[in-house]
């Protein structure tokens, strides 16, 4: 291993080490405002620095959240800053992922008829960084619009199918999240069975197929327990990798009428035997701490620096998830223990 | 090196004197009372009252809290007050604290929002233009302040929108500046700039003049501020020194009625009497009676404690001087049962011995005992007090070893002198003395080791448990396999005497095997003569074979693997000479001048390195080695009814 991974994985894991722990996340819950929540972060947390100039007796639950995201993503810069971005790594990949959620963002507010407002959330660390002109898409205003801002660009392939017609004259969000989160997952595959050395493609292809699985999971599950959604449609944003299912599992699963009968399938899978008693009526609860769990212990138990990375950047994502669904709770008086219910810890 | 003697006290009364005896026990600090249920008899119920001073006392914490006052105890003999005046007393004052520390609170929040805007207005230095020049204008709106880098970048977006933003500073976060508007867009524009979470300065206040004048003219305003905390601080300094005293005063009493009356839980009541129930050190129950004569219709008696008696009276270890510090040992380790054996004074020779040893370097220890005796006189640790007695020690196998800060093969003119010079100092790096060193690491552990389980054998007897005290691995049954065994191979490796004969064999390995094997069957067995609970508590037991075959395996094993534990003492003496061979090499490398800091840091840094070790491993050696073999820790501290003055503050 080179001078430049040991850096990473050392980085990586005193990061890690400084993540916001139970009982911070429980200090934090007795916050009664976003300003208290936002002077907990900026004097309690490893968020200090990036909260230092903020005055956040006064700030806005967006900016916050927005500052929050850029300093999540700055660690990401700090980590990858060790070696040279000429080869393509995992980095390019949290870029792209960020590209692909803001397209399928701005997908989404044209067809909610209100694209003036994507300028608001773009993350300005983003445009820096990103291969498409976000600035540009920012006046978009119709899918066409897009697609074109988009051409040279493999995201104009893939979204050019997806064009409204006169026979189908509405955007299939679903389909461009499935054929754009696909795109990106395929990519991402190459990538790993090219740079990296056999140990760790093995370790990483399980990471994102883990990844993978549990967004199928979570898909099938809000699928049958809180939607109405047709079976086709469901089978059109499955992505079909597995990790601890099979393929007739995952399709018995898709297969399901209601939640009940999902819950019975469920149990007769691999993850069921994990599953602490009494929560399978938290499948994206537990789903969310298994992903937590497995990366905290890839960031233990491994020594290779992608390994590692990936399994920081899923950690420290679930974390910037927890923080905001704080914020949001708090802003929106959520009871403390629904929002409780929330915190994914491992 | 005992248990202090108890005795069960009765103390029977009229309700109108309860109060004035629960007083004289508080005072004496001589009675550990006991739970009303564990006494109850017909007829008689326990007191459950509302406590009518924990108001007041609260009320006192509160005040002595907000000037800062420590709670201790004062002579409150002075204080005439009764409880409801104290209360007055207690109320105007907090009222009076709370009215300057609210005024205190806003200057403070004023500071910080001066120094706030302050702090912004320096980002608008840059502007030289009056505030009421840009803000009178009749056509157009102009607001002040910053906005975040990441939303600047996107004002390119709206710039077809009909505004101008000024700004005149930057930092890695925020752009300060301000913006201007037709009034004709101002809405439209005023919600932009709230969507890119520009945060507005309120400049109103000071809107006369430019940035510059008007930062100066904040600054003054800042300065008056400063002035009037300091005027209120100081007038909570006057207040806490003027009455501090007085507080304090009402404090004592107040808490000494309400723990007073807090022991009412531990009354029996029938009709117009009182019964209390306690437990007081023997020596001390003629002097613990004699309080009560003065009170008219309170009868003291006091009943002697059998070892036959169902009670389970309160431990107060009884210890000398020298050993006392190590009771903090025990203790942490749970205190014996009152008919049990106290085990600090052991402990404590064991642990000053083997530390001694382990730590051996005169210079060292008498820092260490200097050093632990400091602790002990300012902050009144036991630690300080174990540290010292350690000191002692280490000097004199610092001496033993001539060893002095590390310097090697001092007080040899002594020891020629008294004609020990042929064998001390010991050079304990030498291959013959190391060797030694650890041989006699063993002999202190297989002694320890023998002492532990005699211990055991002699509690097993004084207990009537014959299982424990002779069958048992830590019974004459241990005492014969493990001593039978070491003094063989001692034998064998020394004086060349073969013991390992058939008989013996049979009679030291074979036979105290089979009774430690058997130790519970043949416990119950000779245990026919015990009493009756005792026989009904023992049938619960089953006896297993595979626990015992697995029992046996342990046994074995612990035999060795505790004696070898032992190694680690003279391990330690020869590591302290090789760090100290070290730190002599490294001054020898720095020079003359040099050496000395090497030598002083050195020092310091094996002295807080190995005397750390050193009392961790030996109090290791003395739990799991010596307490696993005979103690049990099953006994309740003496607590005795009491008023603590220092334990209310938060």
């Amino acid at each position: 291993m080179s001078n430049s991974n040991h850096a990473i994985v050392a980085k990586a894991r005193t990061m890690y080490g400084k993540r916001i722990t139970q009982k911070q996340y429980d200090e934090m819950l007795h916050c009664r405002t976003v300003a208290e929540v936002a002077t907990y972060l900026k004097t309690k947390t490893h968020f200090s620095e990036a909260l230092q100039e903020v005055d956040s007796s006064n700030i806005h639950r967006g900016h916050l959240e927005n500052l929050l995201r850029r300093a999540v993503f700055q660690d990401y810069v700090k980590l990858y800053s060790y070696i040279s971005n000429s080869e393509e790594n995992l980095f390019h990949y949290v870029v792209m992922k960020e590209e692909i959620s803001e397209i399928l963002r701005m997908i989404l507010l044209i067809k909610g008829n209100n694209p003036q407002e994507f300028i608001i959330d773009l993350p300005s660390y983003l445009v820096r960084r990103s291969h498409i002109d976000l600035m540009g898409m920012s006046k978009v205003t119709k899918f066409e619009d897009l697609v074109i801002l988009l051409g040279g660009t493999d995201y104009e392939v893939i979204l050019r199918k997806f064009q409204p017609t006169v026979e189908q004259p509405y955007i299939d969000y679903v389909g461009c999240e499935h054929a754009l989160y696909e795109y990106y997952y395929r990519k991402l595959f190459a990538m790993v069975r090219k740079n990296t050395s056999a140990y760790e493609a093995r370790q990483l292809k399980s990471l994102v197929r883990l990844q993978i699985e549990i967004l199928n999971l979570e898909r099938i599950y809000r699928a049958r327990s809180y939607l109405d959604v047709p079976k086709e449609e469901l089978v059109r944003s499955i992505f079909p990798y597995y990790y601890k299912l099979s393929a007739g599992q995952l399709e018995e699963l898709i297969a399901c009428k209601d939640q009940h009968a999902l819950n019975q399938i469920f149990s007769q899978t691999k993850y069921y035997k994990t599953l602490p008693e009494g929560s399978s009526n938290y499948i994206e609860d537990y789903t969310k701490r298994y992903l937590y769990h497995v990366c905290c212990k890839g960031l233990h138990f491994f020594y290779s620096a992608p390994v590692i990375f990936y399994s920081y950047y899923n950690i420290s994502q679930i974390e910037l998830k927890n923080v905001i669904n704080i914020i949001e709770g708090i802003r929106y008086q959520v009871s403390e223990q629904d929002i409780k219910q929330l915190i994914i810890q491992s | 090196m005992s248990i202090e003697k108890m005795s069960l006290v009765h103390i029977v009364g009229s309700m109108s004197n309860l109060d004035a005896t629960l007083m004289k026990c508080c005072e004496s600090e001589l009675i550990h009372l006991e739970n009303p249920s564990e006494f109850s008899a017909k007829g008689f119920h326990s007191l459950h009252e509302e406590n009518p001073y924990t108001e007041v006392l609260q009320l006192a914490v509160d005040v002595m809290n907000y000037l800062s006052i420590s709670p201790d105890y004062e002579d409150y003999s002075q204080i005439t007050l009764s409880k409801e005046e104290i209360k007055t007393y207690l109320t105007n004052l907090k009222t009076q604290v709370i009215q300057t520390n609210n005024q205190l609170a806003q200057s403070k929040d004023n500071l910080v929002k001066h120094q706030q805007i302050l702090e912004q207005l320096r980002h608008l230095q840059g502007l030289n233009l009056k505030f009421s020049d840009i803000l009178a204008s009749k056509s157009s709106v102009a607001h002040f302040g910053r906005l975040p880098v990441d939303s600047f970048l996107k004002l390119e977006y709206f710039s077809r929108n009909n505004f101008f933003f000024f700004d005149y500073d930057h930092d890695e976060q925020y752009y300060w500046g301000f913006y201007v508007v037709p009034n004709s867009n101002a809405k439209e524009v005023e919600q932009i700039f709230t969507s890119l979470y520009f945060e507005q300065i309120d400049v109103s206040e000071f809107a006369d003049d430019t940035p510059q004048v008007e930062v100066s003219l904040l600054e003054q305003n800042i300065s008056q501020i400063q002035e009037g905390i300091v005027g209120y601080e100081e007038s909570l300094q006057t207040l806490t020194k003027t009455e501090q005293r007085k507080i304090k005063q009402v404090y004592c009493k107040i808490k000494t009625l309400n723990d007073t009356f807090a022991y009412r839980s531990y009354v029996n009541a029938v009709d117009d009497r009182f019964f209390l129930q306690g437990f007081v050190p023997t020596a001390k129950v003629t002097e613990f009676i004699a309080l009560f004569d003065e009170i008219p219709q309170v009868i003291c008696e006091q009943e002697l404690v059998e070892k036959k008696s169902k009670c389970n009276p309160p431990v107060k270890l009884k210890t000398n001087w020298f050993f006392r510090p190590f009771e903090m040992f025990v203790k942490m380790y749970g205190l014996p049962s009152y008919h049990d054996f106290d085990p600090t004074s052991f402990i404590g020779f064991i642990y000053v011995v083997l530390f001694g040893i382990m730590f051996g370097d005169f210079g060292q220890g008498f820092l260490v005992t200097v050093g632990g005796a400091l602790v002990w006189k300012y902050k009144k640790m036991p630690l300080g007090a174990i540290m010292s007695r350690c000191g002692i020690s280490s000097m004199f196998f610092g001496f033993l070893y001539g060893s002095c800060f590390g310097f090697e093969g001092c007080f040899k003119p002594i020891f020629n002198a008294i004609g020990l010079g042929g064998i001390f100092p010991l050079h304990v790096l030498d291959p013959n003395t190391s060797t030694m060193l650890l041989i006699m690491s063993f002999g202190i552990g297989i002694v320890i080791i023998l002492t532990a389980i005699g211990i055991n054998t002699w509690l097993g007897f004084k207990k009537g448990d014959y299982g424990r005290a002779v069958f048992s691995n830590n019974g004459i049954a241990g005492i014969v396999f493990y001593g039978g065994i070491i003094l063989a191979a001692v034998l064998m490796l020394v004086l060349d005497i073969n013991l390992f004969h058939p008989i013996f064999i049979l009679v030291v390995v074979i036979l105290p095997l089979v009774l430690m094997f058997f130790h519970e069957p043949l416990g119950k067995w000779l245990g026919k003569k015990r009493k009756k609970y005792m026989q009904k508590k023992e049938e619960e037991e089953k006896f297993s074979a595979v626990n015992s075959a697995f029992e046996m395996f342990d046994v074995v094993l612990s035999y060795c693997t505790n004696t070898l534990s032992f190694l680690r003492v003279g391990g330690f003496i020869l590591s302290h000479a090789a760090l100290m061979l070290v730190v002599m090499t490294f001054a020898h490398m720095a020079g003359s001048f040099g050496s000395i800091f090497v030598i002083i840091l050195g020092n310091a840094f094996v002295m807080a390195l190995e005397g750390l070790i050193a009392g961790i491993q030996v109090l290791r050696l003395v739990y799991y080695e010596t307490f696993s073999r005979f103690y049990e820790s099953d006994g309740k501290e003496f607590n005795p009814a009491r008023v603590i003055f220092k334990s209310e503050k938060k």
